[in-house]
């Protein structure tokens, strides 16, 4: 009798531990893709190859990109164009036929494209005491407007902004550098020399 | 590309109803599903793919570790019961190396991951039917370490850029759990005092996310820690001794 009811309790045991059998759980897919390039100047056209992702049960059905610049994408290989500078979150994600994802992250590093300063001045051979006039809207900028013009005219005065004048009180030869800074902080500078007629004193 | 478990379990039993002493040994087919390593030997693999694809030279893909062969050696005490304890031993190995090349230049690739259990059991143990059905439980404390070996370029010569390239570096991690599991073994005579027979039984080994010295087991990169699961099937082949005390 001692003996079955010994029996009874190990075969109990044995039922209620086998209850604890792990129970088939399936894997979720990895997210795995490659860049080209992953960084470069604007505009910079990336392939985004999610090809490599891999699920171990079922099969990837949907692949949905976010490539950082607030747009989107579908499917497992597509490209992009980085029209501005920055660094952008690239995000890869994948669902399996079982409804399971996975995500991974990488990121694309878009150079700023350096802006061109230009400007022009008149009058073209202005004497000491005129006033001459400078204009820096012939500037721009792939990455955006340009959003600050800064003058160092050449004898130690500077002005801000698209268009400037200035007095040279007496004549020499100046030279007159304008920076531009576009939206995207990229900057851009480019010097003139310009002759200011008349000597010393000469100035009205 | 080895994929190679031993499993080996030597018990050492307390009398306690002193009638028998059975010594017992035997060969098992052990299913050992690993995920976390195995996602981890995905990520490597198709990594690797990539780039034997791209450049000269070959890189071997890794094996997946997923069954094993496993050895237990035991002896008890006792005829309707039998208590005794355990000391198991399991070792994983898998690895690949290999090179690429660009030019003059060489990318050389060394991958080996080593895991490793070991576990101090408590073993209960029954004859439903005497000489020929035993069936029993065993539960105590698992010890496992992850040894990885890691020599990979991080920024892979080609003009492709991948988020994921197997870490760089030789570090340890151990993880430490309760174990436990069940068996049923069926024996046929063969003479007196040897038998022979077949086992099943599953152990339950989840052991957690290991830890080094300097950071937890991620291999994955994905910043979620590798679990270390040892919990699988034990099929296996058992010679047993019996001498009557």
């Amino acid at each position: 009798m001692r003996k079955w009811i010994s029996t009874g309790a190990m075969i109990g045991l044995i039922v209620g531990l086998g209850g604890c059998t792990p129970k088939y759980q399936p894997t979720p897919p990895e997210a795995l893709f490659a860049l080209r390039p992953s960084e470069g100047v604007a505009p910079l056209t990336v392939v985004c190859d999610g090809s490599l992702s891999f699920a171990q049960d079922g099969k990837i059905v949907e692949y949905i990109w976010d490539f950082g610049d607030g747009t989107r994408g579908l499917g497992p290989i597509v490209s992009h164009t980085y029209r501005r500078g920055g660094t952008y979150r690239v995000v890869l994600e994948v669902y399996s036929d079982r409804g399971l994802t996975s995500k991974r992250e990488s990121t694309v590093t878009v150079k700023f494209t350096p802006p061109e300063a230009r400007f022009t001045s008149a009058p073209w051979r202005p004497g000491a005491g005129e006033t001459v006039y400078f204009d820096g809207t012939a500037s721009s900028s792939p990455n955006g407007v340009i959003a600050e013009y800064r003058w160092s005219f050449g004898d130690g005065q500077w002005a801000v902004g698209p268009r400037v004048e200035h007095v040279y009180r007496t004549g020499g030869a100046y030279p007159v550098t304008l920076t531009v800074v576009d939206e995207a902080g990229a900057h851009a500078a480019t010097t003139q020399i310009l002759e200011v007629l008349g000597g010393p004193g000469c100035g009205g | 590309m080895k994929n190679v478990l031993v499993v080996a379990a030597i018990g050492l039993a307390v009398p306690v109803f002193g009638a028998t002493l059975t010594v017992e040994s035997g060969a098992y087919w052990v299913q050992v599903p690993l995920p976390s390593i195995n996602r981890f030997f995905g990520l490597a693999n198709q990594t690797i793919r990539f780039v034997n694809e791209r450049l000269e030279g070959n890189v071997p893909t890794l094996g997946t570790a997923t069954t094993a062969l496993g050895l237990r050696v035991g002896e008890g005490y006792g005829d309707t019961w039998k208590l005794g304890f355990h000391l198991v031993l399991a070792q994983l190995e898998n690895g690949t190396s290999g090179s690429w090349r660009q030019g003059e230049q060489e990318f050389p690739v060394r991958l080996g991951v080593g895991v490793g259990l070991s576990a101090l059991e408590l073993e209960f143990a029954l004859w439903l039917v005497p000489e020929l059905i035993q069936v029993g439980v065993f539960g105590g404390v698992g010890l496992a370490q992850v040894r990885y070996t890691g020599q990979f370029p991080q920024n892979l010569p080609t003009d492709w850029t991948l988020p994921f390239t197997p870490p760089v570096g030789d570090e340890v991690y151990a993880a430490r759990s309760w174990v436990g599991g069940l068996f049923a073994r069926l024996f046929l005579p063969v003479r007196l005092g040897v038998a022979v027979g077949a086992e099943v039984g599953v152990r339950f080994a989840r052991l957690g996310v290991p830890i080094g010295p300097s950071s937890v087991l991620d291999l994955n990169r994905d910043g979620l820690g590798d679990v270390l699961d040892f919990t699988a099937l034990w099929l296996g082949l058992v010679v047993k001794l019996s001498f009557p005390l």
